[in-house]
């Protein structure tokens, strides 16, 4: 393992030294480094300190991801731990945050848990933690609501 | 994906408010993961949401990730109400106990008035998760994971029992319903020389405009009394049609040809099967405890490979 440190700065001007190969996991990171490897300070404008180092925390555990089903069971065990720290809110900047440093497995690990978390909203909620506006006339949302009632209803079955 | 852009920033469309906005590409990619009531439910968000929803590349999108989680799918007919219920339950639970979900209900529909006293069967496998089922002349195909339903137009049986059978192109992305008409007592007219009126049509599956039904030649123009199972596999429909013959329909050329089963080997016990891609056949041997697999490997090739069937799961036959 190489033991070269980088510098990561948050939008907000925290840093974080890490080691190389954590960076690294970061695709924009590694990007870069490939470009100019005499790099060993990295600004990244559109994450928070605070977001910076969830994902940090990630990359470090799996920096090492190693084949074994005993090494996988307990990841996923830790991702599973890892996501139930997060509100819906926190999640979504987290996703922004993997999705604009690159971070593949953290990406779609933060996908899954965000639909697990909204699959029980309603519309309105949606539009709320997601900022959509509502762009139907009113005439159109009952028109859609009706074509797909169903999908409204609490039980799980059909009516007869 | 309708937005390529790297989505890098918290302004796309909706600049100035105070909660995150979420790039469309990652939208996408969240809601594919979701489960398909959700999903409907969501179409109400709003138009952009809908769109994203209802375009074919979400739909191709929720048919990869839902093949990570597959299903069972089951029915039961209630002949007295001509109901069909389908069912569903997770194939690979962890938990000792599965709850199946009752997804669908399929009631008479009245498109007919001949068939009202019939119900509607299920002939074929499902081909992705959709169920080909037919009524006399009326034919639909159901997803039972939207719940919607189409109505094909009605054959032209006049009289004639009708099987049909399901398909997918993989090469022109399309579904197809292959339907096979003939008079009812077919062995009788067999003998006995006269024809079976027998008939064979294609229609393509479209949520936009009824299709009409094509009519499809076979090569020898020489008719057949019965029609065995049906399975799909690569753009090719099979089924079987008698003894030793199997019928084999390809999609995307929409033509009919003939194979061989194995010789000496009575195809009409065979459950049909797909695998690894290739066309089989399992068989069962109560009387020796066996099981044999048949699988087409060229043209007139066939490899079996034979197992014994240990004891207690043949006890119901005793």
């Amino acid at each position: 393992m190489s033991s070269n440190k980088i510098v990561l700065t948050s939008s907000d001007g925290e840093s974080f030294e890490v080691e190389e190969v954590v960076a690294r996991k970061l695709q924009i990171v590694g990007h870069m480094l490939e470009d100019d490897c005499v790099i060993n300070e990295i600004p990244l404008q559109n994450v928070t300190g605070d977001i910076l180092s969830m994902v940090i925390e990630y990359c470090k555990t799996h920096v090492d991801e190693e084949e074994s089903e005993e090494a996988q069971t307990k990841l996923k065990t830790w991702d599973e731990e890892f996501m139930k720290k997060f509100d819906i809110k926190t999640l979504l900047q987290i996703i922004l945050a993997a999705n604009y440093l690159n971070v593949k497995g953290l990406l779609d690990l933060v996908s899954q848990t965000i639909a697990d978390t909204i699959k029980d909203y309603t519309p309105e909620q949606i539009r709320e933690v997601f900022g959509v506006e509502n762009d139907y006339t009113e005439e159109e949302e009952a028109e859609v609501r009706k074509e797909n009632a169903w999908a409204f209803d609490e039980a799980d079955t059909p009516k007869p | 994906m309708e937005d390529s852009q790297p989505c890098t920033s918290r302004n796309l469309d909706h600049a100035g408010n105070s909660t995150t906005s979420i790039p469309l590409k990652l939208t996408f990619e969240i809601l594919s993961r979701l489960p398909a009531k959700s999903i409907i439910r969501f179409r109400s968000v709003s138009m952009l949401w809908r769109s994203i929803i209802d375009s074919k590349d979400f739909a191709d999108a929720f048919l990869t990730w839902s093949r990570t989680r597959p299903r069972l799918l089951f029915s039961f007919n209630h002949l007295d109400s001509r109901k069909l219920f389908i069912f569903s339950a997770p194939e690979h639970e962890k938990s000792s106990t599965v709850v199946a979900r009752h997804d669908m209900t399929i009631s008479n529909l009245g498109y007919n008035k001949r068939y009202d006293a019939y119900p509607y069967y299920i002939t074929c496998p499902p081909v992705n998760g959709l169920i080909c089922c037919t009524r006399g002349s009326s034919i639909a195909v159901c997803n039972p994971t939207t719940r919607q339903l189409l109505i094909l137009p009605n054959v032209r049986a006049n009289g004639r029992v009708t099987h049909a059978r399901l398909g997918y192109d993989p090469v022109e992305d399309e579904y197809k319903v292959l339907c096979v008409m003939m008079m009812l007592d077919g062995h009788e007219r067999g003998r006995r020389g006269i024809k079976l009126e027998q008939e064979h049509v294609v229609s393509t599956l479209s949520s936009c405009r009824p299709e009409c039904w094509r009519r499809v030649e076979t090569p020898t123009g020489e008719s057949y009394t019965d029609v065995e199972g049906g399975l799909c596999i690569n753009g090719t429909i099979y089924y079987g049609v008698g003894h030793n013959t199997i019928a084999r329909f390809d999609l995307r050329y929409e033509k009919m040809m003939f194979i061989q089963a194995p010789k000496d080997d009575d195809i009409t016990s065979w459950n049909f099967i797909n695998h690894r891609g290739k066309f089989g056949g399992i068989e069962y041997d109560y009387l020796y405890d066996e099981m044999r697999l048949w699988v087409q490997e060229k043209e007139e090739l066939w490899n079996n490979m034979t197992c014994d069937v240990i004891q207690e799961s043949c006890r119901f036959w005793v």
